[in-house]
């Protein structure tokens, strides 16, 4: 489904980075060796939510073109497989778990740039958002060459 | 796409709030409040009367003494506390605004978010009220200005804006020492009705701040209360102009009425056609065009008849692909206007351009709802070619989805145009230009001017403008307009021997 309206490109982000928090709290259950790591993950997963959505429902306002403003995300683009399965090893989780990092920072990329020029604040705080997947990458990035 | 839940669950009988009391109206009349996407009765609302107004009046003006006297810190801070109180219910306020106006939830919470900005503006009146002073104007006198409260003002409200339009006047009357009355619309007296409750929890004392439910005949009594000093008014201009201003007038009343539009966009050859094609979207079928500021008559400048079609097809696209529903739904870019009397007055005017000789290029009457809704309300998006000025679809406020378009020479044309035209609300020009630009702000009559933005509505740290039959009174809502209408400037001239 393609989505146009700033109200819905949040409901989504809200979303993707629920799912995120949810992953990284089943990964800190499963691997308790590295608990802190995945805990820590996912707290930040709820901090980004946070932030993003706070810049939107203080920087909402009547002039901007809140409705018009989003060139049309597809919510299939950002999608995720994201049960975790018994069977799958640490190494096949943290591959998972780059994944959904890779999937969410482009989802923010997208919808700072499609709503660049008309709501700022928003565009900016999907850009920050962007910018701290990428530290999360690289803690996850360093667990998989443990892990290997 | 799933609807958000809707906050109102029961169908309420609506009270007035008198001396820091829910009170109920003396009257038996009550009006349905509907929800105009699902039809769906939300509350009844009491007409109320004059007996109501005095009730109001008599505990604003005795809690006005003590709380004039309350320091400007201590008003300020109850504000934060509204603050804080708003913030918490910001999306429960946003979406009993859309159930009860229509519009879509990004404008719900616009419009929350707005009517926040003004509180915010409001806590700082400790700086904002402060008065000048000079000193040895002769030797060892010193002369100074303080501005002082007045007592009881009111606000008579529109439906359009059930949230936010109160929060343009109410905040700086009551930081600044004076005691207030509300008068929501009793077309969306829910807004009011839930933001009165964190009034009350937010613990202003019992009078400062009053709502009283009703119509017309609240409206009369208000006009005419030897009790209230002040007036602000927002909705039509026939009512603003002829009824509040001179009545309120008449009655040694300080007032300000914001009235209606009929707000010209401009396109210049120049502009960047994307941005602006979104822009005027937003502008024309914003809020389903109910919107003081909303665009009305679009000019396209220019004689190139290739840029003039180019741009218009891509007008057309994305007006005839506005998505039409419930606020609630997420997708929805357009909701029903606010009730189904006005979709009548709209259609009736989509029938008189046409019979005016303009072409219907899309006819909003046929549309297409997402979900499955009554179309008692909907109205599709309309765009009606060949306009000429003195068209009624061009001169009159039509208060609905529909743009008007109409061709002109020049810029100097254009300017011509537009300050011919009664009203003086709001326009915008889209240019790449910075001397087409500085040209537009400097000539053009209207009091909000948009420079590549469709909706020029000031922050809260601005006066709200309009000129000519759009707004009748001296000072403006919000910001240091709205502290000076609710304050008197007192001279001091003081010898110490």
């Amino acid at each position: 489904m393609t989505f146009h309206t700033a109200s819905a490109i949040m409901s989504l982000y809200g979303r993707l980075e629920d799912q995120a928090v949810e992953f990284f709290e089943a990964l800190a259950g499963k691997y308790l060796e590295h608990n802190c790591q995945f805990v820590d993950l996912a707290a930040e997963h709820r901090k980004e939510r946070e932030m993003v959505l706070r810049a939107y429902r203080e920087g909402i306002t009547d002039t901007a073109e809140v409705g018009f403003s989003f060139e049309g995300l597809d919510e299939s683009q950002y999608a995720i497989e994201l049960k975790l399965k018994k069977d799958r090893s640490l190494t096949d989780d943290l591959r998972k778990a780059l994944e959904v990092e890779e999937k969410t920072t482009r989802f923010c990329l997208d919808a700072s740039r499609s709503s660049r020029g008309l709501l700022s604040d928003i565009s900016q705080a999907f850009e920050r958002s962007a910018r701290r997947k990428n530290d999360n990458k690289r803690v996850l990035e360093r667990l998989l060459e443990e892990a290997q | 796409m799933s609807l958000l839940e809707e906050p109102l669950k029961e169908v309420a009988r609506l009270r007035n709030y008198v001396n820091g009391r829910w009170t109920d109206s003396t009257t038996n009349v009550y009006r349905d409040v509907v929800n105009p996407a699902t039809m769906k009765l939300l509350a009844k609302v009491p007409i109320s009367g004059a007996e109501d107004v005095d009730r109001c009046v008599e505990a604003a003006a005795e809690a006005y003494p003590r709380w004039r006297r309350t320091t400007p810190l201590a008003r300020s801070r109850y504000f934060f506390r509204l603050k804080e109180l708003l913030e918490a219910h910001f999306e429960e306020l946003s979406r009993v605004c859309t159930m009860e106006h229509g519009k879509i939830i990004d404008e719900g919470r616009g419009e929350t978010r707005r009517g926040i900005e003004n509180v915010e503006v409001a806590t700082g009146i400790p700086s904002l009220m402060m008065g000048y002073n000079l000193e040895d104007i002769s030797l060892g006198i010193d002369e100074y200005v303080i501005k002082q409260p007045l007592g009881v003002f009111a606000c008579i409200a529109p439906f359009n804006f059930p949230f936010m339009v109160p929060l343009w006047f109410m905040p700086y009357a009551v930081a600044t020492g004076n005691t207030y009355i509300v008068k929501p619309s009793p077309w969306t007296p829910l807004s009011q009705t839930k933001l009165f409750e964190l009034i009350d929890e937010a613990g202003f004392p019992p009078g400062v701040v009053n709502m009283v439910h009703g119509d017309a005949d609240v409206v009369s009594a208000l006009l005419k209360h030897p009790g209230i000093k002040g007036i602000s008014f927002v909705g039509s201009t026939h009512i603003g102009r002829d009824i509040v201003y001179k009545e309120a007038a008449a009655n040694g009343k300080r007032v300000q009425a914001q009235c209606g539009a009929k707000n010209f966009l401009v396109v210049m050859p120049d502009a960047v056609i994307d941005a602006s094609v979104s822009a005027l979207m937003s502008s024309f079928y914003g809020t389903t065009g109910q919107r003081c500021l909303s665009g009305a008559n679009l000019l396209i400048v220019g004689e190139d008849n290739e840029f003039y079609n180019s741009f218009l097809s891509k007008v057309v696209q994305a007006a005839s692909s506005i998505r039409i529903g419930y606020g609630l739904d997420e997708s929805v870019q357009m909701g029903p206007l606010q009730a189904e009397v006005r979709k009548k007055g709209v259609t009736s005017y989509i029938e008189k351009g046409m019979q005016d000789g303009a072409k219907l290029i899309l006819d909003g009457r046929a549309f297409k709802i997402l979900g499955n809704y009554p179309e008692n309300c909907f109205l599709g998006t309309s765009i009606f070619e060949n306009v000429t000025p003195d068209m009624a679809i061009a001169k009159e406020e039509i208060f609905g989805p529909v743009m008007s378009v109409l061709r002109v020479r020049d810029l100097d044309e254009t300017i011509e145009m537009i300050n011919r035209g009664s009203y003086g609300n709001s326009t915008a020009i889209f240019t790449s230009s910075g001397k087409a630009s500085r040209k537009f702000q400097y000539e053009v009559q209207c009091g909000n001017v948009g420079i590549n933005v469709g909706i020029p509505a000031p922050m809260a740290f601005f006066p709200f403008g309009g000129m000519k039959d759009s707004f009748f009174g001296d000072l403006h809502g919000q910001g240091r307009d709205a502290v000076d209408f609710f304050t008197e400037k007192k001279i001091v001239v003081a010898r110490w021997f």
